[in-house]
């Protein structure tokens, strides 16, 4: 005896076996109930791929009784369910128009056909709401390889961007075709109800890695920073910070190579400091690591000298070509010297600054001097007053007291020189001091 | 006698080596007796010996020598008792290391407690062997970390295991920490208290002052910080600093509170910095604790007396060099011991130029020693570009010796050192050829196709490709049970675990066995043509065609395991890098238990009167 319950909203029409054709919106879910003696085998064999292509399935309602298929519709579109039937249960043919959903549309970012395993895909939407205040969320399979962002990573008055990253492996024995794990947005609606938005089905052709390259080689583009100090005390502490970023990978590559470059006799390396962190972005997944690693320089062969770290190669494949990748940290030279060298050359340059700022003290005067002496020159009424202004510069510069103008003109060619202007203005002056009324 | 006993043989089994010269002795007085039997007549024998002359005899001269030679290689060495004495006794030292919030402020890089921690290890690292350490960390509360042990790399496990704010009680007070001191301290140790803070009960210290000094323990303050007051970072916070009753908090170092206290303790303050003076101070002022003692140990210093022999013998050679001896066969034997002698240089003269001889090697078609030679450089050399020419000269070497499983493994790591696509490029075409050798169809398509994406032009790579696809199609076109069936063929199995899905088998190729395998051009070291050609007739005419079938089977299964198990040493890295152990987790949870709580506490409690920083 076969028993149909076709359900729409929730509705349940049981001992139904008729074709009907119902409406309903995109992000809305209807229901089918299967019933049978033998359900468990009857399902096994059900073929449901047809339906597979427009509709998300969902079979979790599950007892020993009933069956319950959830499915939700990918797109707006007429859909014709065709008749299927397995052993004691059949679906009957019917037609089903999903209509555009008036306040969400949803937009999935397209994945590659092909990836390389050890490769992380990423897959954006973008949600634009009629009404801001509806509460929505992406949903996923809590999967080890799935990583989702759960709120939007960008938002705007009307626009949510949410991210879901996926990690392409390969299972021994199992075929390297997968259809990705779907993630949905989820949307509360104004009726406390909610619309599902499944992201639509997407076969993933996984390509192994080459069987030469070692299996825990890391898949993915980076790059790399590393900041470290050039000039060093002997004996004091220093830090490297080496900073790794990776896009559309699943993990960082090993940095052996790097603590092992670091193992050199008379280096001290104490125990370095990592902060992994993971940030989802519309490009996807961004991994970055940040190494902080303590050394001291205890000795050299010379009290101080030049010394240098390694280059350091790490190998990583790249997925976009194909290839083997380097990712290169550059030999480096340092130089390394004993704290009395550096206090020696801290004194020496104390010195030195105090030196510039003395000259720099005395030119300053100079010219204060200077503006102070045109200042009273400009200010002078009478020749005695100019004249005194005159002999005021003279004793500020160190040029003594001078009784006449041939005095100070004497005194003044002697340490810079002749000067027309001043043998001028002296003149002028004693002249003018001079002359008889 | 004395000097009898003392003596004694690194390698004892050479001295029976001594007995050769005895039984040459004997074996030669019986062949000199037969033939003057042979000659004459015992009685005439006085007249026939009378010509023999000198006491220097090159035998005996030759004995001499190898009996000097067999004693230095028995390595005689001479055993003096080296008395070391130590002049004082081992120091316990307790470090106290405050937890509180404030040590995660960044006045100091990273932060406060993590420049505290570089610190302790440096001195966990300078402090005398028979110095013991241990760590105890504090808040409100102490509680050890790490017991006192003479074991410095399980404190240092446990320093780097504590973080900031982790205690499951906010806030710090010093009485408590010393007080934790003196009652755990059954002997008087150093005390070494690590803060940025000097919160205490100022009733409680002054009672303590008394029996801490009374117990004979010396303290040491560090203050770690910078005078003018910090934020503390706080990441739950939206202003990313941590704040109380909506007031950032800033926390200064107290540095006269604490050199206060030290004062108070007759202690010593300092303050953290990153310089070695100040390790210097910190285990001189911890050594200066420790009580005077006399200990001698007696331990062997072992002298080497075989010098001596390895001069004496070559002074006896240059003698006989020297020396015209009437037959040529002593000469013989002269250089034979000199080149013995010389075989006890030094090694490092033996491994000079490792690349030169492995070179001479492969010229002189020496090419297992060859194979040996770029191994060594191999390991040794620090640079990538050596690396990739060593391995690739090594799998070279391989590769003549019909040894392919070998040179996979050499092209392979040529290929992981290979620094451009050039390089890549030589290393996967070579392997390709080892892999097409061992028959293993699937793998050398694989390589060929990979070669053609390093370099899109390289003529041989395109040729061998459609050679080996051929084969492959061939192979796959066959039925599954056959290669079974034949026994000698390998499953077909690998072939198609090697194969990656989506890929065209191709076609094409005459089948041609000469055809494929095209001179390797530039290759390092040797610089000339690997002809896979001249590699194959020359094999079957050795062997028959059965046997070396076996033995490239047996190599390619060989090649193929090795492959396995190296993914599976990856694979088991990885996870093993991804294993949480959570320790630090296991630690807090012993701190919570012993504050009273039984359950997990997300955040530290703050307890009334005592600021949570």
């Amino acid at each position: 005896m076969v028993k149909f319950l076709f359900v729409l909203f929730g509705v349940l029409l049981s001992f139904s076996l008729m074709a009907e054709s119902r409406s309903l919106l995109l992000g809305e879910s209807f229901t089918i109930s299967l019933t049978s003696p033998n359900l468990q085998q009857d399902y096994q064999t059900l073929d449901l791929n047809d339906l597979k292509r427009d509709f998300y399935i969902d079979d979790s309602a599950q007892s020993s009784a009933r069956i319950r298929l959830r499915l939700t519709p990918y797109h707006p579109g007429t859909f014709i369910i065709p008749a299927l039937e397995s052993g004691e249960i059949s679906i009957e043919a019917q037609t089903l128009e999903v209509r555009e959903n008036p306040d969400v549309e949803i937009e999935w970012s397209t994945l590659p056909n092909q990836a390389w395993q050890g490769q992380r895909l990423s897959q954006t939407a973008q949600v634009r709401l009629q009404n801001a205040d509806l509460p929505i969320q992406m949903r996923a399979d809590e999967r080890e390889e799935v990583i989702y962002s759960a709120q939007p990573i960008q938002q705007t008055l009307s626009q949510r961007t949410f991210v879901y990253a996926y990690e392409a492996k390969i299972e021994q024995a199992k075929t390297s075709d997968f259809t990705v794990p779907q993630p949905y947005v989820q949307v509360q609606n104004r009726q406390g109800g909610r619309w599902l938005f499944y992201a639509p089905p997407h076969h993933l052709s996984v390509m192994p890695l080459p069987h030469y390259l070692p299996a825990d080689i890391a898949v993915g583009n980076f790059s790399l920073k590393i900041e470290r100090p050039f000039f060093h005390q002997r004996g004091e502490l220093y830090y490297q910070t080496l900073t790794l970023e990776g896009h559309k990978t699943a993990r960082l590559p090993q940095l052996e190579a790097w603590f092992s470059s670091m193992n050199q006799p008379g280096i001290e390396t104490l125990h370095p400091q990592s902060t992994p962190r993971s940030e989802l972005t519309e490009a996807g997944l961004v991994m970055q690591q940040t190494l902080v690693q303590p050394y001291r320089i205890n000795q050299l062969n010379t009290p101080f000298g030049f010394g240098h770290w390694p280059d350091v190669q790490l190998n990583v494949f790249d997925p976009n070509t194909g290839k083997l990748n380097k990712l290169v940290i550059p030999a480096q030279a340092y130089w390394v010297a004993p704290a009395s060298v550096y206090y020696l050359v801290w004194l020496i340059g104390l010195v030195m600054l105090g030196l510039i700022g003395w000259q720099l003290a005395q030119k300053i005067r100079l010219g204060w001097l200077w503006l102070k002496w045109q200042w009273q020159l400009n200010q002078a009424r009478t020749p005695l007053q100019q004249w005194q202004a005159y002999q005021h510069w003279a004793q500020s510069r160190g040029l003594g007291y001078c009784a006449t103008q041939q005095a100070w003109l004497n005194a003044y060619q002697q340490t810079f020189g002749q000067n027309s202007k001043h043998q001028h203005a002296l003149q002028k002056i004693s002249q003018a001091l001079y002359q008889k009324p | 006698m004395e000097f009898l006993s003392a003596l004694d043989w690194r390698q004892p089994l050479w001295l029976l080596a001594l007995v050769l010269p005895i039984i040459w002795v004997g074996l030669h007085q019986a062949w000199q007796y037969k033939h003057s039997s042979d000659y004459a007549e015992k009685r005439f024998w006085p007249w026939v010996k009378q010509g023999e002359s000198g006491w220097i005899k090159p035998a005996w001269l030759l004995s001499s020598v190898w009996v000097l030679l067999v004693i230095a290689l028995a390595g005689p060495r001479w055993a003096v008792p080296q008395t070391q004495s130590t002049d004082h006794q081992g120091v316990d030292t307790l470090v106290l290391l405050d937890l509180s919030r404030s040590m995660s402020a960044q006045d100091v890089a990273p932060n406060r407690l993590v420049f505290a921690q570089n610190m302790l290890e440096s001195l966990s690292q300078r402090i005398q062997p028979n110095d013991r350490l241990g760590l105890a960390v504090y808040g409100v509360q102490a509680h050890w970390a790490s017991p006192i042990s003479w074991d410095k790399t399980l404190f240092n496990r446990a320093l780097y295991l504590v973080s900031p704010n982790q205690l499951p009680l906010a806030g710090s007070q010093l009485d408590q920490a010393l007080g934790f001191a003196l009652n755990q301290l059954t002997q008087p140790s150093v005390v070494v208290l690590v803060t940025d803070s000097a919160q205490a009960d100022p009733d409680i210290l002054n009672t303590l002052i008394t029996p801490f000094k009374q117990a004979g323990h010396d303290l040491i303050v560090i203050g770690v910080g910078q005078t003018q007051p910090v934020f503390m970072p706080d990441l739950t916070h939206a202003s990313g600093w941590f704040h109380d009753e909506n007031q950032a908090v800033s926390v200064p170092l107290e540095r006269s509170a604490l050199q206060a206290l030290a004062r108070n303790f007759m202690g010593l303050y300092v303050d953290a910095s990153s310089q070695a003076s100040l390790l210097q101070q910190l285990v001189a002022q911890i050594e200066a604790q420790a009580l005077p003692q006399t200990r001698v140990q007696t331990q062997p210093e072992y002298r080497d007396l075989a010098w001596p022999f390895i001069l004496l013998s070559a002074l006896l050679l240059m003698l006989s060099f020297s020396v015209r001896w009437p037959n040529r066969s002593t000469s013989a034997l002269s250089v034979a011991l000199l080149i013995g002698l010389f075989s006890q240089t030094p090694p490092t003269w033996a491994q000079a130029n490792l690349e030169q001889q492995a070179y001479q090697a492969f010229s002189q078609q020496e090419f297992e020693r060859a194979e040996g030679l770029y191994g060594d450089w191999s390991r040794q050399t620090r640079s990538y570009a050596e690396a990739y020419l060593a391995a690739l000269g090594a799998g070279n070497a391989a590769y003549r010796q019909a040894n392919y499983a070998r040179a996979v493994f050499w092209y392979r790591d040529a290929l992981l050192h290979a620094s451009d696509d050039t390089q890549r490029a030589q290393a996967l075409y070579n392997l390709g050829n080892s892999q097409a050798q061992l028959e293993l169809w699937g793998l050398a398509v694989e390589a060929y196709q990979d070669v053609l994406r390093y370099a899109t032009t390289h003529p041989n790579a395109q040729h061998n490709l459609m050679l080996v696809e051929a084969k492959l199609a061939e192979l796959l076109a066959q039925p599954l049970e056959q290669p079974e069936e034949e026994g000698a063929k390998r499953p077909r199995q690998d072939l198609e675990n090697a194969f990656r899905g989506g890929q065209s088998t191709g076609g094409g190729g005459d089948g041609d066995p000469n055809d494929w395998g095209e001179a390797q051009q530039d290759r390092e070291g040797q610089q000339q043509a690997e002809s896979q050609t001249q590699q194959r007739p020359s094999a079957q005419q050795d062997t028959g065609v059965q046997g070396i079938q076996w033995q490239l089977n047996a190599q390619a299964q060989a090649s193929l395991t090795q492959q396995q198990r190296q993914r599976n040493v990856d694979r088991l890295s990885l996870k093993l890098n991804e294993l949480e152990d959570d320790q630090r987790g296991l630690l807090n949870h012993l701190f919570e238990r012993e504050a009273g709580f039984q359950a997990r506490q997300s955040e530290p409690q703050v307890v009334e009167g005592v600021q949570p920083w």
